[in-house]
C-alpha cells in the first residue's frame, strides 16, 4: 500500500465520482464540472502511469482549451436552470441498461485474460521519447493530423458565420446599386 | 555534510517515522501545504504593499506608512480584515460554483511554484517537464476566473469574465511559443538545465550566457513572453477583466472577504511567477555574469562541515531574487504609465502581431541552433575574437 | 489486488466505467453539449486504456522500441480539441437556427 497505490486509488474514486454526475446531474453546468473532475483524475492517472509529457498535455488541452469551450458554450444553454434530480428520468432508463451490458461484457471479458505477468515498471522521461516518435515512424500521422487541424478550423468558421438571409441581402444589393446610380 | 546529506538524512528520519504508506502520504500533503503557506502567502503578501508603495511613488504621493515602521505590516493588516469580514454571497448565486472558483486560481497559481529554481540546489521539485508543467497549471487560471463570474449572477461580472478567460486563453500560446524557443535551444524542459546552460562562456565550457542575448529571435521573444505573461495575470494594459473604471470590479465584484483575497493574492502570485520563470529561462536565473556560482568557494568551514552550499546557495537566491524583484518593479511601473487595451485591440495584438512574430521567431531560433550548432552570439564573438 | 499502481485490471475497469458513463451521457443528455461531453468522456477512457496498456506491459524505458500508446494518446487528445471546436460551431449554428439546443426537438429527418 505505497503512497502511488494511494493516489491511484484517490484519482479512481474521484474519476467515477465525476463521470457518474456528468452522466445524471440535470443541471448542466454542474455535468461540466463533474467533467473538470473527471478530467483531472485521468490526467493525474497518466501522471502515474509515468507518461509525465501526456499528463501536462492533458491539463493543457483538456482543462485549459478544451473546457473553457463546453463552458462558454454551457453559459447560453437552457438547462442551467433546471435542478430537481428525477425530472427527465424516463430518458435515462434504455441508455443505462444499454451501458451496463457494455460495461459487464468487457469486465467478463477482461476477466478471462491472465493478467499474472504484471511487475511495476521502471519510469523515465517521455518526452524525448514522442519527440522521436514525432518525427520518426509517426511522422505521416502528425502531417495528417495538422491538415486535419487545418480543414476543421476552417469548417469550424464557415459553420459558425451567421446566416444573412435572401431578401435581406438582396435589399442591401439594391441600396448599394442605387448609392453607384447616384454617384455615377 | 553538505545539503544533499543533510536532506538525505532527514528524508531517512522521517521514513522510520512514517512509513511509506497512508500516513506518509498526508504527511508529505500536510507539508507541502505549510510551505505553500509559509512561503508563497507572505510573497503575495508582501508585494500587495510594495504595489502600495510603488504606485504612491509614481503619484508623488507616500502611501501606506502608519502600521508599523514604514508601513510594512500593512499587508499583515489588510489579510486579518478580510479573514474578519462577513462571508456574503450574493441570493441568486450558485453556491457550490462560488465557493470553489477561487480555488481553481489559487492551485494554478501557488502550485506553479514547486518548479522554480531559486538556486542550484534549492527548487522544489526538478521535473523534467518543468516549464511545460508551470504552464499547465497556469491554464487553470482562466477556468478559475470563468467559473467566478457565472456563479456571482452579475451580468457585468459575467462579461468580464468572458472576456478574461478569452484573454488569457489566447495569450497562452504566443506564451508557449516563446518557451518553446528557449526549450528548441537548450534540449530540455527541466528548470535545472534551462538554467545551467546559462552560465558565463568559459574556454571549453558549456555556458552560453543569458538566453536574452542568445540570438536576435530569443531577444525579441524575451519581449513576447514579457507582453504575454502581463496578459496572463491580468495586469494593466491588459486588465480588462478587471477593469476598475468599467465594469466595477469586472468578475470579482461579488466577491469580498478572503474570497477576494484569495483572487488577488494568486493575482499577485502568478506575476511573481511568471518574473520567476522569465528570469529562470530568459536571463540567467541565478547566474551572474563574469563568476563561476556553482563552484565559489570561501573556505568557510563549521568544525568539519564545509559551508560553501549554504553560501552557494544564499548568493544564487539573492541574485535569483535581484533579478525576479527587478521584473515585478516593471511591471508594477507599466501598471500606473499605460493605459487599457480594448478588447478587440487586445485580441487583434494576440492572434494578428504576436502569434506570427513568435512563430517566426521560433523558427528562427531553430534555424540558428542548426546552423550555428546551438552557439551564443557571445561564443560567436569569442571564437572570432580569439579568447574563447 | 491492494497493489493498484500497477494492476493493469483496475485500470482497464476504471476505463470501461468511464466509457459506460460516457455512454449514458452521450445516449441520454437533453443538450448538445451534454452529448458532447459524453463523447469526450468516451474519448479519455479509450486513450486511458492505450496508456496503461504501453506502461504496464511494454513499460516506458526507451530500449530500442517506441512508445506507441503514449503517442496515440496524445493523438487522440489533439482530435478531441479539434472536434470541440466544430462541435460548438455545430451548436451554435443549431442554436442560431432553432433558438435551443434540445436535442429531443432535432427531428426533421425522423420517418
Amino acid at each position: 500500500m505505497t503512497i502511488a497505490d494511494i493516489f491511484v486509488g484517490a484519482c479512481f474514486i474521484l474519476g467515477a465520482f465525476g463521470a457518474f454526475f456528468t452522466a445524471f446531474h440535470p443541471n448542466i453546468l454542474y455535468a461540466a464540472i463533474s467533467l473538470i473532475l473527471s478530467l483531472l483524475s485521468v490526467a493525474g492517472l497518466y501522471g502515474a502511469l509515468g507518461a509525465d509529457f501526456l499528463a501536462a498535455a492533458q491539463l493543457i488541452i483538456y482543462i485549459g482549451g478544451i473546457l473553457i469551450v463546453i463552458l462558454f458554450a454551457v453559459m447560453m444553454s437552457e438547462d442551467i436552470y433546471k435542478k430537481r434530480f428525477f425530472e427527465g428520468a424516463k430518458k435515462y432508463i434504455w441508455p443505462t441498461i444499454f451501458s451496463g451490458i457494455v460495461f459487464v461484457t468487457l469486465t467478463r471479458v477482461m476477466m478471462q485474460v491472465d493478467w499474472s505477468n504484471g511487475s511495476t515498471p521502471d519510469f523515465e522521461p517521455t518526452s524525448r521519447a514522442m519527440g522521436w516518435a514525432l518525427v520518426g515512424p509517426y511522422a505521416v500521422t502528425f502531417q495528417y493530423v495538422a491538415i486535419i487541424l487545418l480543414f476543421g478550423l476552417i469548417g469550424a468558421v464557415i459553420i459558425a458565420r451567421p446566416a444573412i438571409k435572401m431578401k435581406q441581402r438582396a435589399a442591401e444589393i439594391a441600396v448599394e446599386d442605387n448609392t453607384e446610380e447616384k454617384d455615377a | 555534510m553538505s545539503l544533499a546529506e543533510f536532506l538525505s538524512g532527514l528524508n531517512t528520519i522521517l521514513n522510520h517515522l512514517f512509513g511509506t504508506g497512508l500516513p506518509m502520504f498526508v504527511f508529505s500533503l500536510l507539508s507541502a501545504v505549510i510551505v505553500i503557506l509559509l512561503f508563497v502567502m507572505p510573497l503575495g503578501g508582501v508585494s500587495t504593499y510594495i504595489e502600495r508603495k510603488i504606485a504612491a511613488d509614481f503619484q508623488e504621493r507616500i502611501g501606506p506608512n502608519r502600521v508599523g515602521p514604514l508601513g510594512i505590516l500593512q499587508f499583515m493588516a489588510d489579510g486579518l480584515k478580510m479573514f474578519l469580514k462577513e462571508d456574503t454571497m450574493p441570493r441568486n448565486a450558485d453556491r457550490m460554483v462560488y465557493n470553489i472558483a477561487p480555488s481553481f486560481v489559487t492551485a494554478g497559481s501557488f502550485g506553479a511554484f514547486a518548479v522554480v529554481p531559486f538556486s542550484a540546489y534549492i527548487i522544489g521539485a526538478d521535473l523534467n517537464i518543468g516549464v511545460f508543467f508551470a504552464m499547465a497549471l497556469g491554464s487553470l487560471v482562466s477556468l478559475g476566473v470563468l467559473l467566478g463570474a457565472w456563479s456571482s449572477d452579475n451580468k457585468w461580472s459575467l462579461l468580464g469574465g468572458m472576456r478574461g478567460a478569452a484573454q488569457m486563453v489566447s495569450y497562452e500560446i504566443p506564451l508557449g511559443l516563446a518557451v518553446l524557443s528557449v526549450v528548441t535551444i537548450c534540449g530540455s524542459m527541466s528548470m535545472h538545465q534551462l538554467v545551467g546552460m546559462q552560465a558565463w562562456p568559459t574556454a571549453g565550457g558549456e555556458g552560453h550566457f543569458w538566453n536574452v542575448f542568445h540570438n536576435p529571435f530569443m531577444f525579441v521573444n524575451f519581449f513576447i513572453f514579457f507582453i504575454a505573461a502581463l496578459a496572463e495575470c491580468n495586469r494593466v494594459p491588459f486588465d480588462l477583466p478587471e477593469a476598475e473604471s468599467e465594469l466595477v470590479s469586472g468578475f470579482n465584484t461579488e466577491f469580498s472577504g478572503m474570497r477576494f483575497g484569495l483572487y488577488a493574492l494568486s493575482e499577485f502570485a502568478d506575476v511573481i511567477l511568471f518574473a520567476c520563470i522569465a528570469t529562470a529561462i530568459f536571463l540567467g536565473g541565478w547566474h551572474l555574469p563574469f563568476f563561476d556560482l556553482q563552484n565559489l568557494n570561501l573556505g568557510l568551514t563549521i568544525g568539519e562541515m564545509s559551508l560553501n552550499p549554504l553560501i552557494q546557495s544564499l548568493v544564487m537566491i539573492g541574485v535569483f531574487l535581484t533579478k525576479v524583484a527587478l521584473l515585478v518593479f516593471i511591471v508594477m511601473w507599466l501598471r500606473w504609465t499605460l493605459p487599457r487595451l480594448r478588447v478587440d485591440q487586445l485580441m487583434n495584438l494576440c492572434w494578428k502581431y504576436l502569434i506570427p512574430i513568435s512563430f517566426f521567431n521560433l523558427i528562427g531560433a531553430a534555424v540558428w541552433t542548426w546552423v550555428f550548432e546551438g552557439q551564443s552570439l557571445l561564443q560567436l564573438v569569442g571564437k572570432v575574437l580569439g579568447v574563447y | 489486488m491492494m497493489n493498484l499502481a500497477s494492476n493493469l485490471p483496475a485500470f482497464l475497469a476504471f476505463s470501461f466505467l468511464l466509457f459506460s458513463f460516457g455512454i449514458v451521457a452521450a445516449l441520454s443528455r437533453k443538450s448538445a453539449i451534454g452529448v458532447f461531453m459524453g463523447v469526450e468522456l468516451m474519448l479519455n477512457a479509450a486513450a486511458l486504456n492505450f496508456v496503461a496498456f504501453q506502461t504496464l506491459r511494454r513499460g516506458v524505458v526507451e530500449n530500442g522500441h517506441w512508445l506507441h500508446g503514449h503517442i496515440f494518446s496524445l493523438f487522440v487528445i489533439i482530435l478531441a480539441a479539434i472536434e470541440a471546436a466544430v462541435a460548438l460551431a455545430i451548436v451554435l449554428r443549431i442554436f442560431g437556427n432553432r433558438q435551443t439546443i434540445d436535442m429531443d426537438r432535432a427531428t426533421e429527418l425522423k420517418g
